[in-house]
């Protein structure tokens, strides 16, 4: 059977194994592409609403109160190591040279060395990778240690310094 | 002479700009929430909770202004 010519054929020869119709590319509109965007809009919103969501989960979780230490024994400058919520957990609680107590997971958040209380940086240190982390906020500063320390909630009443929640 | 009335002079042409106006600042709207999501994951990640609301209301706020820009012209 003779090959028909391109002038014969009611459809180009291609869509015979490409059925692709030109016409549907009207289909999308600038309007659909509009209300495509604002959709996308509403999804990023959407996305944002979930990571607050996520950090309200993450608040601070309550664990029984434990007094750490009396607040005149711990001079500013120097730390002290505990434990806290368990027994398991090696924690640190700072007196920071203006005054303030932080206390804060002893745990590297990198590979689980502890760190400790750098008097002469004023930093939380893990010596195994060099991670460094704020000892007021318990931020990474340096190193590689993917995310902060977790923070230990505290409560100061009649001289004494209480742990009540950890922050995660 | 008559002079033609404003609505006249919102041909095709004129339509087609309007819609291509809607379209930029939505996508401009969208890259700024794409941006919002991103430091709202940063601050998260960094233990930052309390400043991912205001990044969540922001992001809000744009989507409500993307909204309007879209019936803004008699969708």
């Amino acid at each position: 059977m003779a090959k028909s010519t391109a002038s014969e054929r009611p459809f180009p020869y291609h869509t015979m194994n490409f059925p692709y119709q030109r016409t549907l590319d009207a289909l999308v509109t600038r309007r659909d592409y509009l209300r495509l965007l604002v959709l996308t809009s509403f999804g990023l919103f959407v996305g944002t609403a979930g990571v607050a969501g996520a950090a309200l989960l993450n608040g601070p979780t309550a664990y029984p109160r434990t007094r750490v230490a009396e607040a005149a024994a711990l001079p500013a400058g120097k730390a002290l190591n505990f434990v806290y919520p368990t027994a398991d957990d090696p924690a640190i609680l700072v007196h920071l040279p203006d005054g303030r107590f932080r206390a804060f997971s002893q745990t590297c958040t990198h590979l689980a060395c502890p760190v400790f209380w750098n008097a002469a940086r004023g930093r939380l240190v893990c010596p195994c990778h060099e991670g460094i982390f704020d000892a007021e906020t318990g931020l990474v500063v340096a190193g590689p240690p993917p995310r902060p320390l977790p923070r230990i909630a505290l409560q100061a009443e009649q001289g004494s310094i209480y742990a009540v929640g950890v922050t995660r | 002479m008559m002079t033609k009335a404003p609505d006249d002079r919102r041909g095709a042409a004129g339509k087609v700009a309007a819609v291509h106006a809607q379209l930029v600042v939505v996508l401009a709207i969208v890259a700024l929430q794409l941006w919002l999501i991103t430091v709202a994951l940063n601050e998260f990640f960094l233990g930052n909770l309390d400043s991912v609301w205001s990044l969540t209301i922001a992001s809000g706020v744009l989507f409500l202004v993307a909204l309007g820009v879209l019936f803004a012209h008699g969708e």
